[in-house]
């Protein structure tokens, strides 16, 4: 199967400190893959260059080849919102619009220039039902997004970015801020999207990855230890460090 | 799924319109500024002098065009009105903060508060002047500007001086009181000192709006130009101040010499003001470190 | 234990303190009363007579026989000079009383209204002076001799002291009340003096003549303020509309795109600018803005420079720093959040800026804007230097007076019903302002309501 993402000798410096150190993977097509490792050691950086939004950042420079579909993304020639909107991200505090459900959702796609009334109620009704929130919200579209709870506002925010039709989603700790409830609910969709969607899953929590991810990347220090099918990671961890990480060390 | 390719990048015409606009909006606000800046202190510092700033003023003695009555008038009226409003606003400020229970009076003075600051210079010019000037009968003088000014600053100082006591960290005064200090000296003695930079800072700010005032003061202290015949007399009678003094010249424009002595007047309120801004903030940058 | 037996000597200690502040409050108390009956207090000196009078004789003689230059006549004491004198050696004697029931509290407000007394028989006294004008009698003095302000220092004395018996926290707490409440009374003050000084004359004019009448000329008594009040609308309206799409740009500059070096040096500029005085902005206007306008060639010789034009210019600058200042911090205040979640979707950063940001600052967009509508409708000096004048009915390119300016115009040669009828315009002003502001918030609120819901 062909991969989707392609990492290539991926290097990020902040300044002058080095976050990234010779990072390669080949992410695969339609699958969930997730991101581990303790804290600060490059998992959510790394999720960030694949859609640019290191580029926020002042002192960040980037070697190496990130490429989609076989696209450098870092080629002068990438146009940055179209990248956003074909990898769309969602963020570990529910971060809605103050401003109503429906105009959180239709954000996306009216900037990108949808303007018809009909269409845009359509891809707030399919983007709802595919976040599996359609039932619950269906009667206060008009109301502010502020007063849903935090679990219902991450479905929004997953709504809100599969409202734009990307190919992948990237998601940093989507469940960190939630209560067990919500985690499983969204760990259910994450496992619904796996269809039609290529998701990364960046998490702290091992047992997440391994309940929804197929293949699991192990970082520590910047740089990938281990990367491979879930199982193979859980089970019968190639390197040392990987083991010591999955029995819980350390970490 | 759109999969067209990531290359290509679109000219969007609206992002740069509105970048455009942007900038343009700054650089319109920051020309006008240097503009009228430029503009006074080019006409204005070239006339000022020694004897300028020291002489006495005569509509009819073609040698005494100074303003040294007037720089006297501002400072009397600075200094007098921070007299009053000062302990005041602070006093208020120490009891919406620290003793106040949240209700109907805190409420009460809050709203008044705001009401007060949204009044307009000569609204507090006719209320001084009926109230201060006839009924107080100090007709006109500078102590009824003084007490018209106090009104107007009186917001400010209490607004300011709210921001700078709630700025303080409450473990400070947890602290003291879990030692036993009673709540008097708590506030006094460390709070209140915590907070003075932004309390002095407000102070100096005050300085620069009452500098600058004129509408308020235009019928509350008049526009006599005589020397202070008096340290405690010139409290009672009535004296002009800088900004009347560009006012009145600027309006009559009695002689050619009128408009020299009118720029030379507004380059040295504008310097008053710029020098009373950067203490300020010397002052805020300096006790914050400190 | 040591700590106790120490506690049990201080309080003791306080005890015999606040004996001796009862009684100093007593005695200076009596010493008031005694001061307000029969030590001279006040002397009023009517053109070659002289007379020195006491409380009693105040509040008790009929009044003062005093001769003018053709007539002769009685010149009565107001009623309420004497019942200010009779209060205040009440309130003395009853704050002396409360004082010793153990109520210090009302010990303290009674001595604090017998000590103000003396400032209300100075207000009431000038009665008087109308009084005496009748003989043709152009001046009295006045004097208050020392008795009167003992009065005054003593009444405010001993409110302390009475207070202090209770501690001298409970005595900081009352003065910081005290003067806390003063920006409630100045208020009251003001909103009571503007009506009583502007009543008279819009009864005496109608209130439809005066508010919807399109002449005002002092001489053939005419004082309709329609003009003036289209006018100010005018003026405010058109420094809003060209001083607030400016100024939200500016600080979507300093608060958004610009680079932090950049920041740096505008913004000290955008303090300067709200620091300046509004006669030095009217200097300007008149030197520079108004030739331009009159020598401008698409306005072909119309204008003499002087308009509504020329105010509306000089009112947007005045307003683009609050705007400014006021927007730049409330889109500080916008979550970073929101920004990236739209960068995430596909916005670009301009698009972000107007489509999220300034949306999420809006409600402190709007307390900027209301902040603004009030400086310009309250600007008084700068117009005057600008606008000419002339209470036309507005036209751009045309002499203009506005509410502020028509008060100020007059107001040093007024007299009679014209000058009730500037206060009067005083009073129309205040409650249009006190309306715009109250519109303004009731509107900012419901916005906010609707947000959260």
């Amino acid at each position: 199967m062909e991969s989707k993402i392609s990492i290539q000798n991926l290097n990020l410096y902040y300044g002058d400190f080095q976050a990234l150190k010779n990072v390669n993977m080949e992410i695969p097509c339609n699958k969930v893959t997730a991101f581990i490792g303790p804290s600060g050691c490059g998992k959510s950086t790394c999720l960030k260059t694949l859609n640019r939004m290191n580029d926020m950042i002042e002192n960040c420079k980037i070697t190496g080849k990130v490429t989609i579909d076989g696209e450098d993304i870092y080629d002068p020639r990438t146009d940055v919102t179209l990248l956003r909107r074909r990898a769309g991200m969602v963020f570990q505090k529910p971060n809605p619009f103050p401003m109503t459900l429906y105009d959180n959702i239709a954000y996306g796609p009216r900037v990108h220039g949808i303007k018809n009334k009909q269409k845009l109620d359509e891809i707030v009704e399919q983007s709802l039902r595919s976040a599996a929130l359609w039932e619950e919200v269906k009667d206060r579209l008009r109301k502010s997004a502020l007063g849903l709870s935090g679990g219902q506002q991450q479905r929004l925010c997953i709504a809100r970015a599969l409202a734009v039709e990307p190919d992948i989603i990237l998601m940093d700790e989507p469940t960190s801020a939630l209560d067990p409830v919500s985690t499983l609910k969204i760990e259910d969709l994450m496992d619904d999207l796996r269809a039609k969607y290529t998701v990364i899953i960046v998490t702290h929590n091992m047992q997440q990855a391994a309940r929804i991810a197929d293949e699991t990347a192990f970082f520590l220090l910047g740089e990938i230890v281990e990367f491979t099918d879930t199982l193979t990671m859980f089970n019968n961890p190639k390197d040392e460090r990987t083991e010591r990480y999955i029995t819980g060390r350390f970490g | 799924m759109p999969s067209s390719s990531l290359y290509g990048k679109k000219k969007r015409s609206s992002d740069t319109v509105l970048k455009i606009l942007i900038n343009a909006a700054a650089a319109i606000t920051v020309i006008t500024l240097l503009g009228i800046i430029l503009y006074i202190l080019f006409n204005g510092v070239p006339y000022i002098s020694w004897s300028f700033v020291s002489t006495a003023y005569s509509e009819t003695n073609d040698k005494l065009k100074g303003i040294l009555p007037m720089i006297i008038n501002t400072m009397y009226i600075v200094v007098i009105t921070l007299l009053i409003s000062a302990p005041i606003g602070i006093s208020s400020a120490i009891y919406l903060t620290q003793y106040a229970k949240q209700g109907r009076l805190v409420k009460a003075i809050r709203f008044t508060t705001e009401v007060l600051s949204g009044i307009p210079s000569i609204i507090f010019g006719l209320f001084g002047y009926t109230v201060f000037c006839i009924l107080f009968r100090l007709q006109t003088s500078i102590l009824a500007g003084c007490l018209t000014m106090s009104l107007c600053i009186l917001p400010t100082i209490i607004r300011t001086t709210e921001e700078s006591l709630l700025s303080v960290p409450s473990n400070y005064k947890e602290g003291a009181m879990a030692l036993g200090a009673g709540k008097l000296r708590v506030v006094m003695g460390i709070v209140l000192p915590c907070a003075m930079p932004g309390v002095l800072t407000a102070v100096i700010l005050a300085m620069g709006r009452i500098v600058g005032e004129s509408a308020a003061l235009l019928f509350t202290s008049g526009l006599s130009y005589n020397m202070p015949k008096g340290f405690f007399q010139q409290i009672f009678a009535s004296g002009r101040t800088l900004t009347l003094h560009l006012y009145q010249t600027a309006r009559e424009a009695a002689s050619p010499d009128a408009m020299h002595i009118a720029f030379a007047t507004a380059a040295v309120l504008l310097i008053l003001v710029f020098l009373l801004n950067r203490l300020a903030g010397l002052l805020s940058r300096a006790l914050r470190k400190g | 234990m040591s700590i106790s037996m120490k506690s049990a000597e201080s309080a003791q200690r306080d005890i015999n303190k606040n004996k001796v502040k009862k009684g100093l409050a007593v005695v200076l108390g009596l010493i008031s009363v005694l001061t307000f009956f029969f030590l001279p207090y006040i002397r009023f000196v009517f053109k070659n007579t002289t007379y020195i009078v006491s409380g009693f004789q105040l509040a008790t003689v009929k009044g003062f026989r005093v001769q003018g230059p053709e007539l002769s006549g009685l010149v009565t004491i107001p009623l309420l000079t004497r019942i200010s004198v009779i209060a205040g050696a009440l309130m003395a004697i009853a704050g002396i009383v409360l004082l010793l029931c153990k109520k210090p509290a009302l010990a303290g407000a009674a001595y604090v209204i017998s000590g103000i007394t003396p400032l209300i028989v100075l207000i009431t006294t000038s009665n008087i002076q109308t009084a005496v004008t009748q003989l043709n009698i152009s001046k009295i003095t006045i004097d208050y001799l020392w008795p009167a302000i003992y009065v005054l220092i003593a009444g405010i004395v001993c409110s302390v002291l009475s207070l202090w018996t209770q501690g001298t926290e409970r005595l900081a707490e009352s003065i910081f009340l005290v003067f806390s409440c003063v920006s409630v009374g100045s208020v009251i003050m003001i909103t009571v003096y503007i009506f009583a000084a502007g009543a008279p004359a819009i009864m005496k004019i109608g209130l439809g003549h005066f508010v919807l009448g399109t002449q005002w000329n002092a001489e053939a008594q005419l004082f309709g303020i329609l003009p003036l009040i289209l006018s100010s609308i005018a003026g405010t309206i058109g420094a809003i509309v060209l001083g607030v799409p400016i100024g939200i740009l500016t600080a979507v500059f300093l608060a958004e795109t610009a680079k932090p070096r950049v920041a740096k040096l505008v913004h000290p500029a955008i303090e300067l600018l709200a620091g300046i005085p509004s006669v030095i902005y009217g200097f300007f206007g008149m030197l520079v803005i108004v030739p331009a306008i009159r020598n401008f060639p698409p306005f072909q010789n119309n204008t003499i420079g002087d308009s509504l034009l020329a105010a509306i210019l000089i009112l947007a600058i005045m307003v683009l720093p609050t705007i400014v200042s006021v927007t730049e911090t409330s889109l500080k205040a916008v979550p970073q959040a929101y920004r990236e979640a739209s960068l995430a979707l596909g916005a670009t950063p301009t698009k972000t800026i107007f489509k999220v940001s300034i949306p999420a600052a809006r409600s402190g967009i709007l307390a900027g804007v209301i902040l603004g509508v009030g400086r310009a409708i309250g600007e008084t000096m700068a117009v005057i230097m600008v606008a000419g004048n002339v209470a036309n009915m507005p036209s751009l390119l045309g002499t203009v007076r506005l509410l502020t300016t028509g008060i100020a115009m007059e107001m040093s040669y007024a007299s009679g019903l014209h000058r009730e009828a500037l206060f009067a315009i005083g009073l129309v002003l205040f409650v249009f302002i006190m309306i715009v502001n109250i519109s303004f918030t009731y509107i900012s609120k419901r916005g906010v309501q609707m947000d959260a819901e």
